[in-house]
């Protein structure tokens, strides 16, 4: 073949890719979650047939809109229960439209604050889920969340506060709709061959063979490590004695990632023996090795957190959405969280694993839960927080956090090595001595006030962030 | 004929001359104005907070960034780190490249293939598998104990506190091959005249290379050069793997994926870019400058010497060590897709092939690997008409402002990804006249936009350097015989720089299906989502089998690239490797 | 076939340095058919000028005329003209055929018409056998000969060459010079051809425009270049010459001018006046040696001198001869006397014939 021919080949194969390319682009693939064979659709359909004339199959169909980092496990049993309740109920189907925006609560905070920017009065979303408290409390004070109806009887097996940690917002803009537990997970073997003994709390988190041994989260970046640390602190009798605790698992830590996702996998890897992680998580990881692999929940030591729904500003189907979040909330909605395959109300091909933030639940459902999910109602091992204390700290703890120890890492474990060879009580004290605009209440205070301006939080910090390092740096002097 | 006196000859630029400029400068400004529209608006609407203070314009944050000494010492950091890994790259990719050209061997094909594949590592699962590789109580740790050389597994050091040196030699590692693809094409447009020349005058072999070959090879070496370098300033893969954190680029990233994103962040990014530019418009200076070549291609005939077994071996042994060392996180992902368990041992202590063949019968697998071969062959299409024509106007015309068009086109390699993916939401949101082309719709045409604007570099560069390597005179012959400018660059320009185009091509078409930022939060809805979201979606569904689920799909994802780089070589000239001959 | 015509031609590169002129103020005229060169040294402009008649460059002013038609502002692809470059330029990634039939392609001639027209040329220039040849598979005078026949190919208005010849070896340089003119004569094509090998457009040129510096120092024939150089410079550059000054002593038939070496007699039609201080130059092969001291003839001047230097070069022998006043004088002796040629130190008379000696 001559050259000519073949550069005439090389040119129609390539213009004819360009077009294939082109032509197929604008033509979408459809690929929306397909039903299984579903043994509840047969009942449902001898329902909706006498209720409403018609079968399923020929019933209309409404759409919801949702934004949610929830695994397709998690919506997918969701959509499919939604759909048949509303079909019975209302005499529609419905089709959940998930929308994604890949990360946890404050990737979706940061894609809201984009498409609200420009003062526009509608997402085009209806229903948020998932993300954290705290992301829902933000949402809320920045008016993206519309207020909700929530039923006598959602309203009574939900507390408001449990733990000391907000359950549902008093203004009705956001409620729980799962509990989570946090804790940590390690890696047996490792640690016997490092000779450490297994932890069973936080305090066993802060000795000196454990360091450079956890791998921990950002509490700026991951809600859960936020209240895992606050509860760190809550556990010491005051302020000073509670950071000096903290900082005494901060300075163990082997690196800070960037979600309590990431963090859980590295005792599998191998990265640290240590990490602290999600009870859900952490039972998921664990049961892939579960001679090797622990997850534990400090008792006592156990904030839970909730993993909250809303309705967002301007929702296109606010009816609908509506009746989503009264799905969610309700008995049924909660036990398909918890139920194993096969039960009545449970899901249809996975089972969840997560806990219930109904308290009535875990009642009515007794007998089909699966085996991991732990009644957080009763299990004992919560603690309570200083309400108050905690809202006003918890903005200043995290950037606390932030400054001392995941921005100053290398310096802060240089500074615990040298504490651990000297063992000298007069750098320990200096290790642990705070700014002086936080060292009491009170400061946190007034501090927790100025964070909230963008230029006086970045002054703050970054002189958090060199009184650290020049505090560590001397140390290891 | 009347002869004016000399002093009164009306000196200007003569009307054919003028139109020829102006023509040239209005399709620069169309391009200017399309980059303007696609990367500088969004990335303006992102940024712009970074300005303001008080509810003024200011440049007030920008002034806290200059005295900030840790910021400063990491954006220090950042451009040593860039420097030493082009280098190491350069030494990598340069003397591969030259074997390549001037012997021939068994199984070359097969390594030119090959040597691509260490920049197919796909996302999230390849830093798993890099980070169970080199953990402290890792793969590695575990082979150095089994041997002998550690008394215990947890007796070894931990890699992944390999800091700077170990950044650099793993971003290298990562991105030599397209200092390699550049490289070859340079070579390939090398008359061998010019070092047989120099060869024949006495030089010796190494004399003849960095006097004679090297000058020669320099807008290829330039233009992957450039995107090396770029990369490696503004990465955070390969950082965040091994928890090197005193970078720019890294401290960017942590702070935008916080919920509070502090405005001296977006000052930052602001920065950010301005360095990056200023150091390429820098490079470009000093190394960049044109050499203008005679006659270039081979106007003579040489048939490159075949080795024996033993020169075989060595070349194998040159090519495979590199490519070795460079893929096993490669093939750390594919056996995380075969393992039911993984936990302290060397090899996956239990074997499966669910999660391959679940991956595999999954609608959803194959949605996102059809989605991927959309978005990414469209945008490559995009990428491979817009870029040329910017290549050409920076290489071929005089028009003005190409200078702002040549630091405008390469912007999208310096900015960060969630920073522009945060600028098209934001352009497209609800009531914005580009509403439609959102995501809450079909997210296609923002998604081949983002694609094509974070990979143009790609091929403006390698363009370039195509076409600063053939004789003007080629172009001129053409023009002078009667063709059209547009008839002159299809029949002459393109089949002159197939090398150098297809290279660049293959770069991006593999880049982009390998998208994460704009692929996450663009494409939110499951029919949309490319194999990037999906192996995301899958790594992070904290199911049990997440890992070996995500690591499947990343193995078809290599696969396929694997796969469509062999293929294209096939059929664009048998073997990979022999394009760069043309 | 069509006439150039060239007015007042400049081209300055940099508009803000107007003196820094690559072509100055050239003006000239190639008739139809013809065979002129532009010939210089490197640098002198010649290479642009003739880029400005393909409109590969623009001009800064002037006007470029084809036949009746003013070019100056049409682009090069409009132009109609051929230009068979230095490198040649050859395609590589396309066939030798495919090289030779781009020009009738891009004019529209289809495609039967086309192969019968490089057929044509390509056996005019006896390349017919290798059309399915790639440029690099051959030789630098085969390369050369498939440009031109891509030139020729393209029926042009007029042939534009860029020194052709530089990049082959000197015997096939020779034996393509004319080749190459009876080619080009056998075409009929207007043609412009650039060198700066003095002796390849003395033996191939109508006529000569020999430029130095952005200008135009002479035009004329081979003939009347060489044998009537207007300036030293064109008599330097066109071969070699002995240059003397003098002053005019009688006018006449035979001009008597004393120099510093001697007596010289010059036949000139429009000679200076008497007393006026001239420039006399004597082409080497001009001079006969004699050996020994000879008187002067009427028609001949006698300058004696020594033979200080000589090289052989078989069918010539190139000696170096002082005169009386030191200067040194290039002679050429020819035939068989180049083999006896004298020694050096021997004592020589250098006879100068009046026509000769020409004023410069």
């Amino acid at each position: 073949m001559n050259s000519m021919q073949r550069n005439r080949g090389r040119s129609i194969l390539v213009l004819a890719a360009l077009v294939i390319a082109l032509a197929t682009g604008s033509a979408g693939c459809a690929g929306s979650a397909q039903t299984p064979d579903d043994p509840r659709r047969s009942g449902v359909d001898e329902q909706v047939r006498r209720k409403w004339g018609k079968g399923l199959a020929d019933l209309p169909t409404l759409k919801l809109l949702a934004i949610s980092p929830h695994n397709k496990n998690i919506t997918d049993e969701y959509e499919w229960a939604f759909s048949l309740y509303h079909a019975v109920t209302f005499g529609q189907t419905v089709d959940i439209e998930w929308h994604d925006v890949g990360g946890g609560g404050s990737a979706i905070l940061s894609y809201l604050r984009n498409v609200y920017a420009g003062g526009q009065d509608s997402s085009g979303i209806d229903i948020v889920w998932g993300g954290g408290e705290h992301m829902f409390q933000r949402m809320a004070g920045e008016g993206v969340l519309e207020p909700m109806d929530l039923s006598p009887e959602v309203l009574a097996a939900i507390p408001e506060m449990f733990g000391g940690v907000t359950m549902r917002d008093p203004g009705r803009l956001w409620c729980g709709s799962a509990v989570s537990g946090f804790g940590f997970l390690y890696n047996r073997p490792v640690l016997a061959a490092l000779g450490v003994a297994e932890p069973t709390s936080w305090d066993d988190l802060t000795a000196d063979k454990m360091f450079g041994q956890i791998c921990l989260a950002d509490p700026t970046q991951s809600g859960s490590a936020a209240a895992a640390y606050e509860m760190i602190v809550q556990s010491a009798p005051d302020w000073p004695t509670g950071w000096a605790k903290l900082l005494g698992v901060l300075s163990n830590a082997w690196r800070f990632e960037g979600s309590a996702g990431a963090a859980a996998k590295a005792p599998a890897l191998g990265t640290a023996p240590v990490a602290t992680c999600i009870d859900f998580y952490g039972a998921n990881v664990a049961a892939e090795a579960p001679d090797m692999l622990v997850y534990v929940s400090p008792k006592g030591q156990t904030a839970f957190t909730p993993d909250p729904i809303g309705i967002l500003k301007g929702a296109p189907n606010r009816q609908l959405a509506q009746r989503f979040v009264d799905f969610v909330l309700s008995a049924k909605g909660q036990a398909l969280l918890a139920l194993k395959i096969g039960e009545r109300d449970g899901p249809v091909r996975t089972p969840l694993g997560r806990q219930p933030i109904r308290r009535d639940v875990y009642g009515l459902y007794a007998e089909g839960m699966s085996p991991w999910v732990v009644n957080p109602y009763e299990a004992g091992n919560e603690m309570t927080l200083d309400i108050d204390v905690r809202r006003i700290r918890y903005a200043v703890l995290k950037q606390l956090v932030r400054a001392a120890a995941v921005d100053n890492l290398a310096d802060m474990k240089a500074a615990r090595r040298v504490l651990i060879r000297t063992a000298d009580p007069a750098r320990l004290a200096e290790f642990n001595r705070l700014p002086d605009d936080v060292d009491t209440v009170a400061d946190i205070a007034e501090i927790a006030r100025r964070l909230k301006d963008p230029t006086e939080a970045e002054r703050i910090v970054s002189t958090w962030r060199r009184f650290f390092r020049d505090k560590y740096r001397g140390i290891a002097e | 004929m009347t002869v004016l006196p000399k002093d009164r000859l009306p000196l200007t630029t003569s009307p054919g001359e003028r139109a020829a400029r102006r023509r040239a400068t209005a399709v620069v400004v169309v391009m200017i104005a399309l980059l303007a529209l696609l990367l500088l608006m969004p990335l303006i609407r992102a940024v712009s907070r970074g300005f303001t203070h008080d509810g003024k314009a200011s440049v007030y944050w920008f002034g806290r960034i200059l005295t900030n000494q840790i910021l400063l010492s990491e954006m220090l950091n950042s451009v040593l780190l860039a420097c030493t890994t082009t280098a190491i790259a350069l030494l990598l990719a340069v003397p591969l490249a030259m074997i390549r050209s001037s012997v021939r061997f068994r199984g070359q094909g097969v390594l030119s293939v090959l040597i691509l594949l260490p920049l197919i590592l796909p996302p999230f699962v390849g830093a798993m598998s890099m980070s169970r590789l080199l953990a402290h109580y890792g793969v590695l740790n575990q082979i150095l104990a089994r041997v002998g050389i550690l008394s215990n597994a947890a007796a070894g050091p931990d890699w992944l506190g390999g800091g700077f040196a170990g950044v650099a030699a793993l971003q290298a590692l990562h991105l030599f091959p397209i200092l390699y693809l550049n490289a070859s094409a340079a070579l390939a447009n090398i008359d061998p005249a010019y070092a047989q020349a120099a060869r024949n005058l006495g030089a010796g072999r190494w004399r003849t290379f960095r006097s004679v070959t090297l000058p020669l090879m320099r807008p290829g070496l330039f233009a992957g050069g450039t995107i090396v370098f770029i990369w490696a300033l503004t990465d955070i893969g390969t950082p965040l793997i091994l928890g090197y954190e005193r970078l720019t680029a890294v401290t960017l990233f942590k702070e935008l994926a916080r919920a509070e994103i502090n405005p001296r962040t977006y000052s930052l990014v602001f920065v950010m870019l301005t360095g990056a530019v200023t150091l390429y418009v820098l490079g470009k200076f000093v190394f960049g400058r044109s050499v203008r070549l005679d006659s270039s291609k081979a106007t003579v005939a040489v048939e490159a010497p075949r080795l024996g077994v033993v020169g075989t071996a060595w070349a194998w042994l040159a090519f495979g060590g590199v490519i070795g060392l460079a893929i096993l996180p490669h093939i750390g992902v594919v056996l995380t897709a075969i393992s039911a368990r993984w936990v302290n041992t060397i090899l996956p202590s239990q074997i499966t092939f669910d999660h391959l063949r679940f991956v595999l019968v999954r609608p959803e697998t194959r949605v996102c690997i059809m989605n991927s071969l959309r978005y990414a062959g469209a945008s490559t299409a995009v990428d491979v008409v817009i870029g040329s024509i910017i290549a050409w106007l920076l290489v071929r015309t005089r028009a003005r402002g190409r200078t702002l068009l040549d630091s405008t086109a390469m912007l999208p390699l310096a900015v960060p990804g969630l920073i522009l993916a945060a600028g098209y939401v934001a352009i497209t949101a609800r009531g914005s006249w580009l509403e439609s082309i959102g995501p809450m719709n079909n997210p296609f045409v923002i998604l081949v936009i983002a694609y094509s604007v974070r990979r143009l570099p790609f091929i403006v560069r390698g363009v370039s350097a195509g076409l600063e390597q053939i004789p003007i005179a080629l172009e001129e012959a053409s023009r002078n015989l009667g063709a059209s400018r547009p008839a002159t660059v299809l029949r002459i320009t393109l089949p002159l720089i197939a090398a150098s185009v297809l290279a660049a091509t293959v770069l991006t078409f593999s880049f982009a299906m390998l998208e994460v930022s704009d692929s996450l939060i663009l494409a939110q809805t499951e029919s949309h989502y490319p194999i990037t979201k999906e192996i995301y979606r899958q790594a992070t569904s904290g199911n049990r089998d997440a890992a070996s689920v995500a690591a499947a799909l990343g193995v078809y994802g290599m696969v396929l690239l694997g796969g469509s780089m062999a293929l294209a070589g096939a059929l664009l000239g048998r073997r990979l490797g022999a394009i760069f001959r043309a | 076939m069509k006439s150039i015509r060239i007015e007042n031609i400049t081209k300055v590169y940099d508009l803000a340095r107007p003196d820094e002129r690559a072509v100055d103020d050239v003006s000239l005229t190639v008739a139809e058919g013809e065979l002129f060169f532009l010939l210089g040294p490197s640098g002198c402009g010649k290479t642009t000028l003739l880029r400005m008649i393909a409109g590969l460059t623009w001009p800064t002013a002037g006007r470029i005329h084809l036949g009746d038609r003013d070019v100056t502002d049409v682009s090069v692809d409009k132009r109609n003209t051929a230009l068979v470059f230095q490198n040649y330029a050859l395609w590589p990634h396309m066939t030798v055929a495919q090289n030779v039939e781009f020009g009738p392609k891009m004019k529209g001639v289809a495609a039967a018409q086309r192969r019968e027209t490089a057929g044509r040329v390509l056996s005019i220039v006896q390349m017919e056998g290798y059309v399915r040849r790639k440029p690099v598979q051959l030789s630098g005078g085969q390369q050369q000969r498939v440009a031109l026949a891509r030139a020729l190919a393209a029926e042009p208005d007029c042939l534009l060459l860029d020194e052709p010849l530089s990049n082959l070896d000197a015997k096939l340089r020779l034996q393509m010079r004319s080749e190459l003119r009876r080619l080009i004569k056998s075409t009929g094509a207007t043609a412009v051809y650039v060198t700066h090998d003095q002796k390849e457009a003395m033996s191939m040129a109508d006529r000569i425009a020999v430029m130095n510096d952005g200008r135009i120092q002479q035009i004329g024939t081979p003939r009347d270049v060489y044998d009537h150089p207007g300036d030293r410079f064109v008599a330097d550059f066109l071969g070699e010459g002995n240059f003397i000054e003098g002053r005019v002593a009688k006018t006449g038939a035979t001009t008597v001018i004393e120099t510093p070496a001697g007596q010289l007699l010059a036949r000139i039609d429009d000679g200076p006046a008497a007393g006026a201080t001239v420039t006399c130059c004597i082409r080497p092969e001009r001079v006969t040696l004699q050996m020994g001291a000879v008187a002067a003839r009427p028609e001949a001047a006698a300058l004696p001198a020594t033979v200080v230097g000589g090289v052989f070069l078989g069918e010539m022998a190139q000696l170096t001869c002082r005169l009386a006043n030191d200067d040194v004088w290039k002679v050429t002796v020819l035939g068989e006397s180049a083999s006896a040629a004298p020694p050096e130190g021997a004592a020589v008379t250098l006879m100068v014939a009046g026509e000769h000696v020409v004023l410069v």
